[in-house]
This record gives structure tokens, C-alpha cells and sequence, in this order.
């Protein structure tokens, strides 16, 4: 029998180092449940923890080295050597320090927990008061076509806008991993178009990679198709459904026979064990029918509804059906006491002037624009916008530096929210509201 | 010894190799160096000092420029003799470098260079003994000769070019003849130096290019007479060669390297090496701070407050509020009001509707306002900051029992008490320190005591007799002119008032809710209910958004996205 001498535990101790800049996935598994744990670890070793690419937290370094640590399968009394060796504490205050982190720590990684927050005395920063490297998530517009036709699209590119092939987007996820980018959202046009979507996925998440469809679900009807993108690692698909009259979404998808097919795609996703939501874009055409289609959703067992308005962008800029911020008080009044009464999530996504309407007071949580700094979107051509729906480039991800994209004026003006409306000047939410959507102020010549 | 040169420079460079193949990260060092003036001086006891000025130009979205080391050619440098500022602000932080082998460290403390600042660095190093080496300059004496490079970085860290002037000064008694300067090597400049006397009779080579960069690898040198400076200064271990096509012709020097190398390490070697400032581990999240406005009985939830209490506080708000009346304290039976004031808390006029029930009823639909007041206050809290605004009522308790304590005669105390008490009853020492703020001294009770104590209720106001008031009697009933029916309520002595309250908890846990830990945690079973575990994946965009009665900000920024998907 071969006996390990004492020291050889010792030596295991101060192997641990502090870890280097970059992205560190994790999986989190239990009997029942199981999530996904990124960790960003900046140059400063502070660092950037995400769960399920959905709720971050930041770390100052020595909890980024404790979570590295920890992450990693060490003890706790590892944890503690190691501080000692790689940082000016001493014993009793990196044993009580750890012991204390641990506990926060391992309930917001546990997989069990839907949400920890709640119990844990963390910290509250500003919103939006952190300015990361990279985004969290990066939206692949991998093709402008598709097999709708929506009347308020945000889409401004024509149709036939040239795409990459398979192998330059397999490097713009190298390259967007390395950036420490953990959360992929295959978007369009119609991501499903493109055939080789299934690799595209596979190929990020075998990096580490989260990754997620938006769709019109219209080919998720088809099920071996659906089970392609399942077998190929996608975690969470978002269809979007404008009205539960079939009439009306045809309408405003421009495609007869539309939405009997996004019905049944929507059927096969709830289906799955896999994260799924659909999205509505509350618009004055089918307004009407958001009571009804909120109950037909809660038939359908969708887990989470998404609602948003009008985004003025593309086609949205002259459709004329958009509704006043002011009116979507009631709107989401009618949506909460839905989703609350069928135990659904509702998610709010519209960054509104908080003047016109307040996301906080109405129980939806902090919305403001996250362009050019929790997401960005990258084009068919490797062209990089602030959002899917902010066209203007930025510079093209395979032949530009990335500094030169995240520093480019334009995404610090966003991120800074340099041009703001005057009447944002002495408004106390204006941290929170950041003035709403950025399309809205754009004159006709930005673009 | 050259040969621990030589393996210096090369784990230098290898260091910075190193650097290179790490990803590149926006918050990596990212700056200019807009000027570089770099003098080596040969001192007339055979020493080098050799003196650094930069303009640094730190990058919007760089790292902050904290930390300089310096590299010098070997340990036979004066730690004492170096001096550093920075802008003008000198620096004390001068230290042995953890990073290079042989250097020292210049910490900028809090004149570090922010991103999108400018600094300018001024280092000088006064003395270095030992630096000078033989040369193998053919003439009718004995040469000596130095060499160096100054500073170079890694390339990925700097923007733009440099504009570089390196200037050797030799020792002093030499005239224009004797010394030589070496070829610089990489140089994008002029071979040719600019060279003259110096204001101390000492010559000088001087190069200079506008175009120059700080991640080139530039060395220059020159040999003069050893006669200039003591013997005991020019080592004399074997030396290395230099390419002699690199050097002027008419020289052939037997070379040595004295090489210095200024580097700003990056976090990531720097992080291996140093031993890290240490501030305990903090997670922090994207929120609002501090959620104002809750009522005392809403911060007494936030708070965390014992249920009885909460209870007992809810009760005397309603009778603060003229909504109800005390019949009996034990058993507590209170009657409200027809029709109830305007101006009750959804959670009191559930209080109202549940104290009117009897037994196991009463209990139940006590535990469901509970229930119900714990979700609202969640939803209040949704997106702030628990420990911040827990932290901002307290510090309301406190400053409601200065008001009181500050109050100069018993009267004006008894009032601000009266006022001031939603609040304090929130203080977990409030009996203690209620007794400490009157003692033995009189608490007028507040004007609405009579609606809880029977005791002290004049008979005009009917209601049932009994109850804990202690034989305290109330003074006559005065009829306002409004119609308003008000009374002077008698003193009691502090110590007995804290007690009253303690007391009327106590009746509220013992007659009303009974066993307190199953009362709270029926109601905690629904608001914290352990969670169930699913056997779905559950990973993906988000657990977040309303529909849930988390108090967390899980609705917030921190959750990454506002527009995720949105407006297809």
C-alpha cells in the first residue's frame, strides 16, 4: 500500500493559484437538478458570476479566487491556506472570512435554490453601474432571412444580406469565448433557417457556451427538427406568438398559415425539458387580444411569458402601431394578475422613459437599455451592433480589434449614456430609466 | 557574472513572452507613452544613476496603472538612493520588486494613473556600483563600456508611438576624442547621436526619435577610457561579445550588457507573484439601494421582527388611527369602528377583519395577513437593497430615540415619545432603554391609551371593565369645542410604561396567536417554502421577471438582460 507522507497534503495546499484572466464554466449538478456557473475573471482578478447566464453577481478578487476555488472541488481548508499564501491576511480572518463567504456563496450556486437573493445580505450596486469587459451575452443574427414577414419588424438590413459560412462563425465563438462570453442567443431574421444551426450550437456549447434561440418556431413544428437543436445542446428557445387569433397573427407576421405552425412549434417546445418562453410585441393591432392570448399561452403550459413593445427600428420606425408608454400600465396590469393567477413568470422587456411608464412601480423590475454593455449582437457579415436592433456597426468581429469595438464612440455613448433627452438632467431614476429605448431619440440620418 | 545577465535579460524577456500569450482582455493594461526621456549617467566614482521621465497615457477601458517596476542589472543598487514622483506628488512606495529579479517596485498609491488619465512618472536611481565592464577597444589604454535598453513593454498593452530621447552622460575628464559611442540596435532613429559637453565639462551622446515606440527592444551604449573612474567598479568577469557589425567600427568592444528594463507588469504575471492586498471576499449585485417609505410595521417585517410584535404594532396603529378600541387585553378582543377611517394600511384593515373572528378562525386569517403583509413587502423590496435599507430604518429608530432623549422637560419627552414610538417599539432594547430614557420619571401616555387600556378609559366610552391597567385612573373627560371627545391621560412612571408594552405583547402572543414559532411558521411555510426540486433542465434566459413574491432583485439589471429577444 502506497501511504501518502503528511507533507504531500501540504504541498496540494499551496498548488492553488490565483486564476488567470478568462472564462471558467462549471456545471452544477444534483440528483434533480442541475445549472450552469460561469466565471468571469477580469485582469484586476475581480470577477463576473453568472448562474444560468441569468443572474450576475460581481465579485471583488479574493471572492473571485475563493469562487475559482471553490468551483473547482477545493475545501474549505484549502480555500483558507491559500488565501493566506496569496493574500495579505492572516489565519483567523481568512478562516472566518471563508467560512462566511462559502455559505453565501454555495446557496447562490445551488441548483436546487430558484432564487437566493432573497436570503443573503449582498451588497446592492446601482444598476447598470458596472461596466464589464465584454458583454454576458452576445446575440448571433446568423441570417437576415426569413420565413416571415412581420408589418412592425425592427429588422433595417435587406433580406439577402451576405452570411458567413459555418467555419467563420465557429471562430467568432472561439473568439467570443475567449472574450469571456458565456451566453449565445441564436437570433435572426430566422435562425432556423440556416442549416448548419445544430453545428453552430454544439460547437458552443462544447466550449462552455449557454446557448439559446429566438424564433417564430415556425420550423419547431417540425419535431425531429426541434430535437436536432435539443440533441445539440440548446438551452432555452423563445418563440414569439403576437395573438392568440390566428387572424391577426398572420396579419402582423404577413404569412398565412403562420400561426398554426408557431402553435405547434410553441406545443413541441413546451414539450421538452428545456428553458422555453414566448415573446409578444404589444402593438395596437392586437392589443385586444392580449387578454386572450395570455390565456391561450397559460393553456399551452408556457412556463414564461415575455411581453414588449414596439421596438422603432427597421419597419417599426413608420409602422404606426405603436402605443404610448403611457398606456402600458393597464396592459401589464391585466398580464401580471394573468400570470400570477396561471403561476407564470412574466418578463417585461422594454426599456420605457420611467416618466411615461415605471417598470419598478409596476412590479416588473429595473428595465433600461443594455446596448454595447450586457449585449451586443453580431450581423450574417461579422458586423457588431450594440443591439439587434441598433444598426449601426461597430467594427466586424473577425477583422477588427475588440477594443476598438468596445470602445468605439458609439458604444460608450450608449454605455455612458452620453445623449440623453435634457429633461433626464435632475431626474432621481434616471440611473435605472438611462432615458429608455436609444432608437427612439435617433434621428433618420444615424442610420 | 554576465552570465547572470544574460540569463536575466532572457527571463525578462521571457516574462514579457509570457504576457503576450495571455487572451486580451479591455481591462488590460492598455496606454501610451506619449515621451520617454531616459538619462544614464556615469558618475565619477564608477556608479550609474540612471533617470526616467514618462508621459503616460493611460487608456479609456485600460487597467489602471498602479504598480512600475524597474529592472537594474544587478543588486548592487542603493535602495535609498532612489527616489520617484509622480505628477509631482512624490512617492514613498519604493520597494524591493516581487516581479523582476533584480528591481524595485514604485507604487503610485493613490496617484495611480485611471484610465483615460495622464501621469507623468519621474524616476531616478542614484546609484548602481558595479556596472561598468572591460572593453575590448584597441588602443593605448584600457577601455570600459556599458550598455543598456530602456524600457520596453509588451506590445499588445501600448497604443501609439513614442516620442523617445536617450542621452548617455560619461564620466567627466574626457575629451571629445576618447569615447565612442556603440551603433543602437532596432533604433528607428539615427545612428549618429547628437554629442557635446554637458554643464558639468562631461560628454554626452544624445539620440532622439519623435517616431520611436515603448515595445521595441532599443539598446545603446558607449566605452570610454577606464581611467575616468576607480578600478574597483569595472567587474571583470568574462564578458560577452557583441556583434561587432553592430558596433561602431572603428571600436571592437568587448561588450557587456547592463541591461534596464521599466515594465508595467500585467495583473495576470503580476498576480502570480505578488502577494495580493487583501479585502474580504464581497459579492455584490446590480439594484437599487435603499427602499424608503415603508411604515414602521413594513420595516418591522423587513426587519425581521418577532410576529407577536408586529401584531401588537399593527394593533396600535389602528387605535392610533381612532379604527378600533381594546374591550378586553385578556383575552384581547378589540371592537373597530363603523365605517373604518379612510386612511388604513391594506395589512390593518385585514388585522381589523381577522381580530373580529373567534378561536381557530381568528388564528388562520391572522397568519394570512401575515402572509399577505410579508409578500407585499416583498414586492416593495423587489430589485432594493435588503441590508441597505435595513440598515437606513434602523438608523430611523435611532434617530427616533435621540429626539427623545434630547427633549429637555418630562412633557415635551412624553411627546416626542408619543411620536416617535411606531418606531422605537422596533428597537429590540426598547424596554430597556425606555426605562433608561425615564427611569423613575413620568411617561404621559400617549393620548390614544385609553382606546388600549380599559383601565384608563373614561366611562363615556363604555367597553368592558378589567384589564391590566394597574388601578390607573383616568382624569375627567373634556368635550372639545369641534365635538371631538379627548381626555387627560394620567403619568405612569417609565420603567411601568416599557412594561405595559412588554406586557401587551406578551397578552397578544398568549391569548391571540398562542404558540408564536408555530404561528410564524405557518406564515414563513409560505413565504420562504423550501423549494421544490424539478426534474427539467433549468437552464437559459432567465428566472426572473414578476409573478413571484421574491423580495429579491432578481428582476433587476443584475439579471443581464432588459431586451433580451424582445420585438420580434
Amino acid at each position: 500500500m502506497k501511504v501518502n507522507p503528511w507533507w504531500k497534503s501540504l504541498q496540494q495546499k499551496s498548488n492553488l493559484k490565483i486564476p488567470s484572466a478568462g472564462i471558467y464554466h462549471f456545471v452544477n449538478q444534483t440528483e434533480n437538478n442541475k445549472n450552469r456557473v460561469h466565471l468571469r475573471v477580469e485582469q484586476d482578478g475581480a470577477g463576473l458570476l453568472m448562474i444560468n447566464a441569468a443572474r450576475a453577481y460581481h465579485l471583488n478578487p479574493s471572492a473571485t479566487s475563493m469562487a475559482f476555488w471553490s468551483l473547482s472541488g477545493n475545501k474549505e481548508s484549502e480555500i483558507v491556506h491559500s488565501l493566506k499564501k496569496l493574500f495579505q491576511v492572516d489565519h483567523l480572518n481568512a478562516s472566518s472570512d471563508t467560512t462566511n463567504f462559502l455559505d453565501s456563496f454555495n446557496k447562490i450556486i445551488d441548483p436546487a435554490e430558484q432564487c437566493p437573493i432573497c436570503e443573503l445580505d449582498l451588497d446592492i450596486d446601482l444598476p447598470f453601474s458596472h461596466t464589464p469587459t465584454a458583454p454576458y451575452r452576445m446575440d448571433l443574427a446568423i441570417t437576415y432571412r426569413c420565413n416571415n414577414d412581420c408589418t412592425h419588424c425592427y429588422n433595417a438590413r435587406n433580406r439577402q444580406f451576405p452570411e458567413l459560412s459555418t467555419n467563420e462563425w465557429y471562430r467568432i465563438i472561439d473568439k467570443l469565448w475567449d472574450l469571456g462570453i458565456p451566453h449565445l442567443v441564436f437570433t435572426g431574421g430566422e435562425p432556423t433557417l440556416r442549416s448548419d444551426l445544430p453545428n453552430l450550437i454544439t460547437y458552443a456549447e462544447k466550449k462552455g457556451q449557454i446557448t439559446g434561440i429566438n424564433t417564430n418556431g415556425r420550423k419547431l413544428a417540425d419535431r425531429s427538427f426541434l430535437n436536432s437543436l435539443v440533441d445539440a445542446g440548446l438551452d432555452h428557445i423563445q418563440i414569439t406568438l403576437e395573438s392568440s387569433d390566428p387572424e391577426i397573427h398572420d396579419q402582423m407576421v404577413n404569412r398565412t398559415g403562420a400561426w398554426q405552425q408557431t402553435i405547434s412549434g410553441i406545443r413541441n417546445a413546451v414539450s421538452e425539458k428545456i428553458y422555453f418562453m414566448t415573446n409578444t410585441t404589444m402593438l395596437a393591432t392586437n392589443v385586444e387580444t392580449i387578454p386572450q392570448t395570455l390565456d391561450l399561452l397559460a393553456e399551452l403550459m408556457v412556463p414564461t411569458v415575455g411581453l414588449n413593445a414596439l421596438i422603432y427600428s427597421g419597419k417599426g420606425k413608420n409602422v404606426g402601431t405603436g402605443l404610448e408608454e403611457k398606456d402600458l400600465s393597464n396592459l401589464l396590469e391585466i398580464a401580471k394578475k394573468k400570470t400570477n393567477l396561471n403561476n407564470q413568470k412574466i418578463i417585461w422587456y422594454t426599456p420605457t422613459e420611467y416618466c411615461n411608464f415605471n417598470p419598478i412601480s409596476n412590479d416588473l423590475g429595473v428595465k433600461g437599455c443594455t446596448a454595447a454593455l450586457y449585449n451586443m449582437c453580431i450581423e450574417p457579415d461579422g458586423s457588431v451592433l450594440p443591439c439587434q436592433s441598433y444598426y449601426q456597426s461597430l467594427g466586424n468581429i473577425l477583422s477588427d480589434s475588440w477594443v476598438s469595438i468596445w470602445d468605439h464612440s458609439l458604444s460608450r455613448q450608449l454605455r455612458e449614456r452620453n445623449n440623453l433627452p435634457t429633461k433626464c438632467n435632475n431626474c432621481d431614476l434616471v440611473n435605472e430609466c438611462g432615458g429608455g429605448c436609444p432608437l427612439i431619440h435617433i434621428t433618420e440620418e444615424a442610420f | 557574472m554576465i552570465k547572470k545577465l544574460r540569463i536575466l535579460c532572457t527571463l525578462l524577456i521571457l516574462l514579457m513572452l509570457v504576457g503576450n500569450t495571455i487572451p486580451v482582455f479591455a481591462q488590460d493594461y492598455y496606454f501610451s507613452v506619449e515621451r520617454e526621456l531616459v538619462d544614464v549617467f556615469v558618475n565619477e566614482d564608477g556608479s550609474l544613476s540612471v533617470e526616467y521621465v514618462m508621459d503616460i497615457k493611460n487608456q479609456p477601458g485600460g487597467h489602471i496603472v498602479d504598480y512600475v517596476d524597474i529592472g537594474l542589472p544587478n543588486n548592487n543598487y542603493v535602495l535609498s538612493s532612489i527616489t520617484a514622483d509622480i505628477d509631482g506628488n512624490v512617492i514613498t512606495d519604493i520597494s524591493k520588486s516581487d516581479y523582476v529579479d533584480i528591481g524595485v517596485a514604485v507604487g503610485l498609491g493613490q496617484n495611480a494613473i485611471q484610465p483615460g488619465d495622464k501621469g507623468t512618472l519621474h524616476v531616478f536611481v542614484g546609484t548602481i556600483n558595479k556596472s561598468i565592464y572591460p572593453s575590448d577597444v584597441k588602443a593605448q589604454e584600457n577601455y570600459a563600456s556599458f550598455e543598456f535598453t530602456p524600457s520596453f513593454f509588451g506590445s499588445q498593452y501600448i497604443s501609439g508611438n513614442t516620442d523617445i530621447t536617450v542621452t548617455l552622460y560619461l564620466p567627466i575628464g574626457l575629451t571629445s576624442d576618447e569615447p565612442r559611442y556603440h551603433i543602437p540596435q532596432s533604433w528607428p532613429g539615427q545612428d549618429e547621436p547628437e554629442t557635446g559637453f554637458d554643464s558639468a565639462g562631461g560628454i554626452y551622446y544624445r539620440w532622439h526619435s519623435p517616431d520611436a515606440n515603448v515595445y521595441s527592444e532599443y539598446k545603446f551604449g558607449a566605452s570610454f577610457p577606464a581611467r575616468v573612474i576607480p578600478e574597483t567598479q569595472i567587474v571583470t568577469q568574462p564578458s560577452i561579445s557583441f556583434n561587432t557589425d553592430a558596433i561602431c567600427p572603428v571600436l571592437m568592444c568587448l561588450g557587456f550588457l547592463g541591461f534596464f528594463v521599466l515594465t508595467i507588469y500585467s495583473a495576470t504575471v503580476g498576480a502570480k507573484k505578488r502577494k495580493l492586498k487583501y479585502l474580504p471576499p464581497k459579492i455584490s449585485l446590480e439594484g437599487h439601494g435603499i427602499k424608503r417609505g415603508l411604515t414602521a410595521v413594513e420595516a418591522a417585517i423587513l426587519m425581521e421582527q418577532p410576529m407577536d410584535k408586529i401584531l401588537t404594532m399593527i394593533l396600535f396603529s389602528t387605535l392610533k388611527k381612532e379604527a378600533a378600541q381594546v374591550v378586553t387585553k385578556e383575552p384581547l378582543k378589540i371592537k373597530s369602528v363603523t365605517p373604518l377611517p379612510g386612511n388604513l394600511q391594506a395589512y390593518e384593515i385585514q388585522f381589523l377583519t381577522a381580530m373580529s373572528q373567534e378561536g381557530k378562525e381568528k388564528k388562520l386569517a391572522l397568519q394570512t395577513a401575515m402572509i399577505d403583509l410579508v409578500d407585499s413587502v416583498s414586492k416593495k423590496m423587489k430589485g432594493f437593497s435588503r441590508k441597505e435599507s435595513v440598515d437606513y430604518y434602523k438608523d430611523i429608530v435611532e434617530k427616533a430615540w435621540l429626539q427623545v432623549e434630547a427633549s429637555e422637560t418630562p412633557e415635551v419627552k412624553s411627546q416626542k415619545f408619543e411620536e416617535n414610538m411606531d418606531w422605537t417599539m422596533l428597537d429590540k432594547k426598547y424596554d430597556d432603554r425606555t426605562r433608561d430614557t425615564f427611569g423613575t420619571g413620568p411617561v404621559t401616555l400617549p393620548n390614544w391609551w385609553w382606546r388600549y387600556d380599559p383601565a384608563v378609559r373614561p366611562s363615556t366610552f363604555g367597553g368592558g371593565g378589567g384589564g391590566g391597567g394597574g388601578g390607573v385612573q383616568a382624569s375627567p373627560v373634556q368635550i372639545g369645542g369641534s365635538g371631538k371627545t379627548t381626555i387627560s391621560l394620567p403619568n405612569l412612571p417609565g420603567a411601568d410604561f416599557a412594561a405595559s408594552i412588554t406586557n401587551g405583547v406578551q397578552s397578544f402572543a398568549a391569548g391571540v396567536v398562542g404558540d408564536v414559532s408555530g404561528f410564524t411558521g405557518a406564515i414563513t411555510n409560505k413565504t420562504n417554502p423550501i423549494p421544490k426540486t424539478t426534474g427539467g433542465r433549468s437552464v437559459g434566459g432567465g428566472s426572473r421577471g414578476g409573478g413571484s413574491s421574491c423580495a429579491c432583485a432578481c428582476a433587476c439589471a443584475g439579471c443581464a438582460c432588459a431586451c433580451a429577444g424582445g420585438g420580434r
